[in-house]
């Protein structure tokens, strides 16, 4: 009955999609995921000894999260043997998170520029500490990382 | 219970077989059965849920003013959140070998490997447990009245200090109190204690009391005493500065601290003189009606605790050396188990995000977890493979959020 090769073709799509990986690849994946973890918390404790700037070391463990997020996503997921339908499902929602962040740097990320001489009488600390207590941070912050 | 492979067949069937009428081809709008369609919408939201708590959260950290609150400043440490990111991400993989299993019939080895995974989750719980315990212990919540966190060094900062040591103060001399009171409520002489355990108990209160009095006076009392006298903007700031970093130190604040220490130090001495004199004075003055007396006894009172106060500021309050533990700075609040107001410049939105952030992700991995649970209780054959992988779906999207979450709250 070719009717019935055909279910057995749609069964494999629905369950058995990806009939070729073997458990192999999840162990693969899970060493990498361990790996990249203990690089991120590498570059987030001792980045700094190792001279690399502050927001080098936040884009390193950001870039290092989304390689872990892809890994994830495809491998454990199974989103890279899914067919087409995986795109309409989480192109329209990552533009829609990207969105959401970005809408709110205005009203939110930018709030300060537009504090009044009273609001920051109530702010956690005085504009004119900031980049003073920065430079403290900073000095202090390396020879934190000095003594470990 | 039907299985969608057969419901399908019948489906077809009836119409391939429909006696020579059209051939209608049964096709799905997406090739993939309902659960999981209704699942990957979930996690659509779900994406969209989370990428708004983390942008907001990223978004107010940036756009702060002044500092963020380091690791150490509120009792993060590192190691426990890379620990935790890597039991999720071995619960990860234990899920899909559970899924593995079930696809291959083996319902032993699947169940064995989900309970593993219900373990891992555990786990993860309960570190985040422990975690969310040393910030209660140290006072960080976040909301007033149980937060100790302080915003700004101002005089709320130092009276809400005052008042604290004031009430611990008064308990240590209840303490002392309390052995030296006969049963007829009146008080006896040292000298009277006649058993062995009673003189001892009551000197070692007494030391207590005398030793928590001095930082009482070193502290607050003093730096009260520094900011209400004309004295420059600055140095009142440093001044409450320091005596915040002496009740929780806050290391960006070690070289401030210690230049202001320099300063001080060079002044206290003409404090004091100057304190005596006045004493001396007040002492020297005449007093003839009972409210002058009266009024003479307190600013006798007052000047003489102003002349305590320095002293047990050159004593007591620079002498001490805090030691490093595990990367948290020790003071008052740890050496002498004390709950003082701390200041801790943005540490209300630290501990607002950061406990709805991690709340938010705990409850899922409980939601999760439940479901684990229920699955233990079924046989998980082939049958049950679908259902293993909606399952390990939404496990891997609690997986996935830690993963963005771990750095963020911890390394930045």
């Amino acid at each position: 009955m070719t009717e019935h090769s055909e279910h057995d073709q749609d069964h494999a799509d629905d369950h058995d999609d990806h009939p070729h990986v073997g458990k192999r690849v999840f162990v693969t994946v899970f060493f990498v995921l361990a790996l990249l973890t203990a690089a991120s918390y590498v570059v987030g404790n001792y980045g700094l000894t190792m001279g690399f700037s502050k927001q080098l070391t936040w884009l390193a463990m950001m870039a290092i999260s989304c390689a872990k997020a892809a890994l994830v996503i495809c491998c454990f997921m199974h989103l890279w043997w899914e067919a087409n339908w995986k795109w309409v499902l989480t192109v329209p929602t990552s533009i829609m998170a990207c969105f959401l962040v970005i809408m709110l740097i205005p009203d939110v990320g930018c709030r300060t520029s537009n504090y009044s001489s009273e609001r920051w009488n109530k702010a956690a600390s005085e504009n004119h500490d900031v980049s003073e207590d920065a430079a403290l941070h900073d000095s202090s912050e390396g020879a934190e990382e000095e003594s470990h | 219970m039907m299985s969608e492979h057969d419901n399908n067949d019948l489906h077809d069937s009836h119409d391939d077989h429909g006696h020579g009428h059209i051939e209608l081809e049964y096709h799905k709008a997406l090739p993939i059965n309902n659960g999981k369609v209704c699942l990957w919408l979930f996690l659509s939201t779900e994406i969209m849920f989370f990428a708004a708590l983390i942008g907001t959260y990223i978004v107010l950290r940036f756009g702060v003013s002044g500092i963020w609150p380091a690791p150490h400043d509120v009792h993060v440490v590192e190691f426990w959140g890379a620990l935790n990111t890597f039991v999720l991400i071995c619960s990860s993989v234990s899920i899909v070998l559970a899924l593995e299993e079930a696809k291959a019939d083996q319902a032993k080895k699947a169940w064995s490997w989900m309970a593993i995974t219900l373990v891992l989750g555990c786990v993860f719980l309960g570190v985040k447990a422990m975690e969310y315990n040393s910030k209660f212990e140290h006072g960080i919540y976040p909301q007033r009245p149980r937060s100790l966190i302080y915003e700004r060094p101002d005089v709320y900062y130092v009276a809400a200090v005052r008042d604290a040591m004031d009430k611990k103060q008064s308990e240590y001399r209840a303490k002392a109190d309390e052995i030296i009171t006969r049963e007829d409520g009146q008080a006896r002489d040292r000298d009277e204690l006649e058993s062995n355990i009673e003189g001892p108990e009551y000197d070692a209160a007494e030391a207590k009391f005398k030793e928590f009095r001095n930082l009482y006076l070193a502290g607050p009392k003093y730096t009260e005493m520094l900011i209400s006298r004309d004295v420059d903007a600055r140095d009142q700031e440093d001044a409450i500065i320091a005596l915040a970093y002496k009740v929780y130190p806050l290391s960006r604040f070690k070289q401030r601290v210690e230049d202001y220490q320099h300063r001080e130090e060079g002044t206290l001495d003409r404090l004091l003189e100057d304190a005596r004199k006045k004493l001396a004075e007040i002492s020297a003055m005449d007093a003839s009606t009972p409210a002058e007396v009266k009024m003479l006894d307190a600013q006798k009172l007052l000047a003489q605790e102003q002349i305590d106060s320095i002293e047990a500021r050159k004593s007591v309050f620079w002498g001490e050396h805090h030691h490093q533990d595990d990367g948290h700075a020790q003071g008052w609040n740890d050496q002498h188990q004390l709950k003082l107001p701390m200041y801790i410049p943005n540490g209300n939105m630290w501990a607002s995000t950061y406990f709805l952030l991690t709340g938010f992700h705990a409850v899922h991995v409980l939601v999760g977890l439940l479901a684990f649970a229920l699955m233990l209780s079924v046989r998980l054959d082939a049958s049950r493979a679908g259902l293993i992988e909606n399952v390990g779906l939404y496990w891997h999207f609690v997986d996935l959020v830690w993963i963005f979450l771990f750095p963020l709250l911890y390394l930045f």
